[in-house]
């Protein structure tokens, strides 16, 4: 099976489809001086977008892993996944405390999709 | 040593844990980490991408079928290092999906940690 990589760049392509299965890398947000909660909703819209570029959509994610600069801000990063989420089609999810790329990084989401 | 049930093929199983895991074409490799923990952050990916190359031959892929990976650093300042063994070995025509994120890592000189997911 072919395997087709969008926007590859010397370290990483930002989403990889194989078969059924869409494989985004960790996105953060442009706007880093936002709080989390906004952090959260563009890197939502993102994966919106980079799921479209694969064939898929968010009613079709089968497992999300969120990593926040500080697990206080986890209620900020839900209110904007909830508003998100497709409430009919909630992937499996798994959401820890890490330090992220840069100090103003307060979330980072990495999700795999279906296509089909 | 590697067993089969069904269609799930698991590379050397111990009591805790297999190596890869293949099934439908996807081969899932296990958080790979470096044999010599004295040496710095570089040493150690080169260490981890040699076993994560082993490991996917054994699988009968390699390192240009990689969909996804996840990096686990113990330290965010020491992210150029990996990231320079990293591009040194990636397949530059066939990167994947990465995140890579700082965290506690299974002892205290354990660098760096990598786990992939790869086509067959």
């Amino acid at each position: 099976m072919p395997i087709k990589r969008h926007q590859p760049g010397p370290v990483l392509a930002r989403c990889v489809e194989y078969g059924n299965l869409v494989f985004v890398a960790g996105t953060t947000a442009d706007n880093k001086s936002a709080p989390c909660k906004a952090q959260t909703e563009e890197i939502l819209r993102k994966i919106d977008a980079h799921l479209a570029a694969a064939g898929s959509d968010k009613t079709k994610i089968l497992s999300a892993n969120v990593w926040l600069a500080d697990i206080g801000e986890k209620e900020q990063m839900d209110a904007a996944w909830k508003a998100w989420v497709d409430p009919d089609n909630k992937p499996a999810r798994a959401c820890v405390e890490a330090r992220l790329g840069s100090p103003d990084t307060r979330v980072e989401i990495m999700v795999t999709a279906a296509r089909a | 040593m590697s067993t089969s049930t069904g269609a799930i093929v698991r590379h050397n199983p111990d009591l805790k844990l297999s190596d890869a895991v293949e099934c439908n074409g996807t081969v899932y490799l296990a958080g790979q980490v470096a044999e010599n923990l004295s040496a710095g952050m570089k040493a150690q990916t080169e260490d981890v991408l040699r076993q994560i190359d082993a490991l996917l031959a054994k699988c009968g892929t390699n390192k240009s079928r990689i969909l996804s990976a996840t990096c686990y650093i113990a330290d965010m300042s020491l992210k150029p290092q990996m990231d320079e063994a990293w591009l040194a070995w990636v397949d530059r025509s066939n990167p994947p999906a990465r995140a890579t994120v700082e965290a506690r890592l299974g002892t205290h000189d354990t660098l760096v940690e990598i786990m992939c997911v790869a086509a067959k």
